[in-house]
């Protein structure tokens, strides 16, 4: 997980500028180097898998579409983010329900027996469903920070929000979690790992 | 520090925010158990989260261009709907500002009403009036049924002396045929006559 998050991170992945000339090939440079970090904020935000395709299929064509509403005076991630939180946020709006956690999750990366990689994938399965289920402002505060390894500062002009309110919520939704997952967090295992 | 403040600035503590109270905090949960158990719980949920495994999404660019283009197609599309729209909507404007086109709700009717306006204090009069009686009405129908009939008394009465004239052509024309002949026969005697008068004077000079 460490590593392809570290394969995906979003830090200092500033585009090449001719994608917004309408270059081809540089759209798809741009599409192929961040499908996967827009893919997994989706798939946390959202909480579904079986969409993901198209979601991130949609960011990507407002991505196209809005290009020269891009200013170069903010970082490129944000803008992409706001852009995937919109798509996510319509996405909710119309199912007009709470997201529901994972179906069939293809694993990251095997375990070193099948018992051990069958119980990571249920935990993550039940982490996943938890995180599914924090409201969104919560939710959305502490998949970019934690996931996509935002700043709160980057967060908050991302989310045009203070700093501070942006804090809160990710003590809040970090709050939460510990109190659903403390089941998880008091496994005997836990404090051997 | 206290407890409490110390609990809610955890999370920033594991994430590495950094806060001017970060000294003060790790010396709190040096000597605090409790504060302790509780930043190894969440840092054992930040665990937790990387438990999580993520699906691998490959964005279809051969169809991503072709939504594109879709987009694009449509948009185009949309634009020359508003456009013919507006165009429309600026020809009827400029029709009725040409024509100088009023339209006016009145109490039971639709008023409308192009070119220049009637002058001001004289009301407006038709020049043929229309009967209210329209066909249909009954007093109508009979005048029309006595109409009827006399046309058809005077056509029997005109094809009568139509038939009168021709008889009485026909016998004017045997009279007039009558007196030709006799008027010949009496040419032919009287053309005798002068022929034997003739004869008889020559005689009388010959002796």
């Amino acid at each position: 997980m460490d590593g392809e998050r570290l394969l995906t991170s979003t830090a200092g992945m500033e585009p090449d500028v001719d994608w917004r000339n309408g270059n081809p090939a540089a759209f798809e440079m741009l599409v192929r180097r961040w499908q996967q970090p827009v893919a997994r904020f989706l798939f946390h935000v959202v909480g579904r898998e079986e969409p993901l395709a198209d979601l991130c299929q949609e960011v990507f064509l407002r991505v196209y579409e809005h290009r020269s509403r891009y200013r170069e005076t903010g970082t490129f991630s944000g803008w992409l983010y706001r852009i995937a939180l919109n798509v996510a946020r319509d996405a909710l709006r119309r199912r007009c329900k709470e997201p529901r956690g994972l179906g069939d999750v293809e694993p990251a990366a095997a375990g070193p027996s099948p018992e051990a990689a069958c119980e990571q994938a249920e935990r993550g399965r039940i982490v996943a469903q938890t995180v599914a289920e924090l409201p969104e402002p919560l939710r959305v505060v502490l998949v970019l920070r934690h996931y996509e390894e935002m700043s709160f500062e980057q967060i908050a002009r991302m989310l045009r929000e203070p700093a501070s309110t942006i804090k809160s919520r990710f003590q809040a939704a970090l709050q939460r979690l510990r109190d659903r997952l403390r089941f998880l967090c008091d496994d005997p295992t836990e404090s051997e790992r | 520090m206290k407890c409490t403040d110390v609990r809610a600035a955890l999370p920033l503590l594991i994430y590495g925010e950094p806060s001017p109270e970060d000294t003060a905090l790790r010396e709190h949960l040096a000597s605090c158990p409790a504060c302790r158990r509780e930043h190894e719980a969440l840092t054992g949920v930040r665990r937790l989260l990387d438990d999580v495994s993520l699906p691998r999404i490959a964005v279809d660019l051969p169809q991503l261009h072709r939504s594109l283009a879709e987009r694009q197609l449509r948009r185009a599309r949309r634009w020359r709907r508003i456009a013919a729209a507006m165009g429309a909507v600026a020809a009827m404007l400029l029709l009725a500002i040409g024509l100088r086109l009023e339209v006016r709700l009145e109490a039971s009717q639709l008023v409308v009403r192009w070119g220049e306006p009637p002058p001001v204090g004289r009301a407006f009069q038709p020049d043929v009036v229309v009967p209210k009686s329209q066909a249909g009405e009954p007093d109508l129908l009979d005048d029309l049924r006595v109409l009827s009939d006399l046309i058809h008394a005077l056509k029997q009465d005109a094809d009568e002396r139509d038939q009168l004239c021709a008889e009485r052509l026909n016998r004017l024309e045997k009279h007039v045929r009558a007196l030709q002949s006799q008027g010949d026969l009496r040419w032919s005697a009287t053309e005798e006559s002068v022929a034997a008068l003739y004869l008889l004077s020559r005689k009388g000079e010959k002796p």
